[in-house]
This record gives structure tokens, sequence and C-alpha cells, in this order.
């Protein structure tokens, strides 16, 4: 399949022995441009341009009348496929271009704690293609709400809870904001009187997930993080056509320029589940999360409202700031099983904090130095 | 084309006014009893293939995927 890395195309391709590979999405003949398609089946690449063929492995294995036009002296060896550094975690493939990154297991750290609740709780399958839509802005204001603002679900979402489809307008606030190093952090939404997920996976949840995950995922209400820079994922647990129903997701918030980004959401579904729980899974999903989703547009047009406010160079003139003080005064919880620092309730912005100060650290590394 | 023809393509530019009239003026109950009750409203989501390959558009994920209840749902929040 093809992928957009940091504004890079990259190829990521199973190869016959099953390893996984990634290559920039260019050939290095001339710098066109090999795959076009959003994913496939194939074993080798040929360039539209000249027709220079890459194995999924990255070599370079052909090259038109090579002898007769290089005379037998091209460096195929030379020419292959620029590789990029992917690592997985359950299934989820994370790639970078720094050629000696921190381990994946060690960049996700404290966590995977709370990352495995949403991918990890039982073998996972993602439902149909994703969804894919350009939203007019930044890409931070996307991951700055799923890190840990709920404080905005009451008012940007109000008409939802009058619609009945989630219990009232404070529901939001129940659970506790967790973050950890690395930026990471998410809001849990708990209690929840009821299971949100397959009843009878819950033999699968309960081998998945230690003890105390599993007594989470029992009460869990819902589930927004964000995985540093730009990944975040969704449980969300709502009544739809008088039928309480979860739906998982993750997405990207994909930067295109500092004032658009691409949203990219897949839809995730325990494999065993029945097909028609997956079914009304799919249908609230879209209803809810998707670019027809009655919280996904509630959403984009405060953050396209956002991006344009902050628009050109008047905001730094006047040395414009926004607020982040909130749940300043408060003091994490002691006794919470899961890792990281933990607030009981989730109206707080110290997962903000967290994400914008890793950021900054990131941003003000000197040049040549470590990099993530 | 014959005049049948003209007629029923005008029949329906009015209804399409009519339609446009009730969304304007917000009356989404008025714009909702046009509505067929077995109504399916889907758009499937597009997928890039590569040449010939068809259809470049998914059969298991949708933008929207509506029916009465739905549309009922999206049109009162
Ligand atoms: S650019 Fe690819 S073969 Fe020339
Ligand atoms: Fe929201």
């Amino acid at each position: 399949m093809t992928r957009d890395l940091a504004g890079y195309s990259v190829i990521v391709s199973r190869d016959d022995s099953g390893n996984m590979n990634a290559f920039y999405n260019m050939c290095t003949h001339r710098g066109m441009k090999l795959c076009r398609a959003d994913k496939g089946n194939k074993g080798r690449f040929t360039c539209p341009y000249h027709g220079f063929t890459f194995k999924n492995t990255g070599e370079l294995i052909g090259v038109p009348m090579q002898k007769e036009i290089y005379g037998g002296q091209l460096d195929t060896a030379r020419l292959s496929l620029h590789k990029v550094t992917i690592g997985t975690y359950k299934g989820l493939i994370f790639g970078t271009w720094n050629e000696t990154p921190e381990p994946l297991e060690q960049f996700l750290g404290d966590f995977k704690w709370y990352l495995d609740l949403a991918v990890g709780r039982a073998e996972m399958e993602v439902m149909g293609p994703p969804q894919r839509f350009v939203v007019h802005s930044h890409w931070k204001i996307g991951s700055d709400n799923f890190v840990g603002d709920s404080y905005h679900t009451m008012v940007t979402h109000g008409s939802i809870a009058e619609l009945g489809m989630v219990p009232n307008a404070t529901y939001s606030k129940k659970g506790y904001q967790v973050y950890t190093s690395h930026g990471h952090g998410c809001n849990i939404g708990y209690p929840n009187p009821d299971f949100a997920f397959p009843e009878e996976l819950r033999d699968e949840y309960k081998a998945n997930l230690s003890p105390e995950q599993y007594e989470l995922l029992g009460s869990l209400k819902n589930l927004i993080g964000t995985v540093f820079p730009n990944l975040s994922f969704l449980v969300s647990h709502t009544k739809v056509k008088g039928q309480l129903i979860s739906n998982t997701s993750i997405r990207l918030w994909r930067p295109i320029s500092h004032d658009k980004m691409e949203v990219i959401t897949w839809l995730l579904v325990e494999k065993r589940a029945s097909e028609d729980w997956k079914r009304r899974s799919r249908e609230a999903f879209v209803f809810t999360f998707s670019p027809s989703g009655i919280f996904e547009q509630d959403d984009t047009e405060v953050f396209t409202d956002i991006t344009a406010a902050a628009a050109g160079s008047l905001p730094f003139k006047k040395n414009f700031t926004y607020n982040y003080t909130m749940g300043l005064h408060r003091e994490p919880e002691t006794d919470f099983p899961g890792p990281g620092t933990v607030y009981a309730d989730k109206f707080s912005e110290a997962s903000q904090r967290n994400f914008y100060r890793y950021w900054l650290d990131l941003m003000s590394e000197p040049e040549g130095g470590a990099g993530k | 084309m014959n005049e049948e023809r003209m007629i029923a393509t005008f029949m329906f530019e009015q209804w399409l006014y009519k339609e446009a009239e009730l969304l304007d003026a917000i009356d989404f109950d008025g714009w909702f009893a046009l509505l067929h009750p077995d109504i399916q409203y889907r758009m499937p989501v597009r997928v890039n293939k590569e040449g010939i390959e068809r259809p470049d558009y998914s059969t298991d994920m949708y933008a929207f995927q509506d029916d009465t209840h739905t549309l009922k749902c999206a049109s009162s929040v």
C-alpha cells in the first residue's frame, strides 16, 4: 500500500519471505512516483517514466535495453529504492525518516497500556478502506483535541446529548485523564453501566489484557487518545436506532500544510464479532465519525475556524496566546492501576501541556541532535 | 426532446426548487416529508486503483450511509 510519511509518499509492502519493507515512492533514476494505487498486490514496481523495475525488496532488477545504452556499466546495486525505517506494534505500522530512531516499544512506552485497550484487546481487523477527507485545519488542533479535550464535548456536541445518543451534557467529565512520556495522552470515559463490546468475546479480552486492563475495559464508556505526534484513536459508545453500540477507530491527522490536513480514519472491529455487530458498529462509525458524522462535522468546523483566526502575522505581532491552565491546581491519582500521570475526571489540560512540552523539546533540539 | 420529456424535466426542476426552498428555510420537517420511507442514501469511499481496475470505490465503507432513521436524527442536531 502507499502512505504518506511527513509529506513524502511511501510504499509499504510484504516480500516473498513475509518481511515488511517500506520505501520512498520515488524511482531512483529520475524521481518519478512508482506506485499510484492506494493498495494492491505486487511483487515488483515498474516506473511509468522509463521502465526501471524494482523488486518489492527495493532492488533494481530491470532496466530497458540496459546493456546497449549503458554499455554494461550501470551500477544497479547503487540504485535500490530508498528505505524507510518501520516498526510494528499490535498490527500498527509506524515509519520514520530517521535511520537510527529510538526503538518503537520505547517510544510508545507506558502508553502501550492504554493503546492496547483500543487496538490490542482482541484480534482486530480493519473494515473497508479508510475514510479520507481534507480539512482546512492545522493538524495539531486534531491531536490536541484527542489527547485531552473532553471539555468541548458538552458544548460542541451538545445537540447530540439532546438526541439521547449519549447520556447527558456532562457525561464527558466522568473518568480519567492520563499522560505519559513522549507527549502521548488520553481521556478515559468511566464508568459505564453497560459493557460496550461483544459479550461473547470476554474470554478473548481476558486473554489479551492484564486483569487491570480487563477490569477497566469492562466499564469503559469511551477512550480518546493521541500517540504523539499525529496518530489518534477513539472508542465511542453511543445509542444508534435505540441500541447501544461501540465503534473503535484510529486516525491520522496528516499535515498537508500549516493550515490544511487530510484526516485518514480506519474503523477497527473485533475479527470474531458477529457480522451483525460489525455492521452496526460501522453504521455508528459512519454516522458519528466520518465526513458526514455528526460529531466529526461539529469538530471540524471548530478546527477550521481556529486555524483561520490564527492566520497571518497579526497574532504573532500582538503576541496573542491560548490558555492551557485547566487543572493546574490538581494532584494526580496515586492508586490508578495503569501507568503514567493520571487525573481523576477528564476536565483538565494536563495532557495538552504534556503534548506541547514534548513538541517544544523536539523543536528546540539543536540541528543534528538525536532527533526522534 | 419531445413534449412529455420537456414537461417532466420542468416538473422535476420545480421539485428541486421546492426542496431547496425548504432547506433554505430550515424547514427540516417539511424537507423530511419529501423522502420515501425506504430511502437508502449512500456514498461509498473512493479508492485509487491502478489502470483499469474497477470498481474504484469501496463496497464496504461509506462517507455517508443513511436511511430514514439516521437522516431524521442528523437533521435534528
Ligand atoms: S524515472 Fe523511473 S525509469 Fe526513469
Ligand atoms: Fe469532538
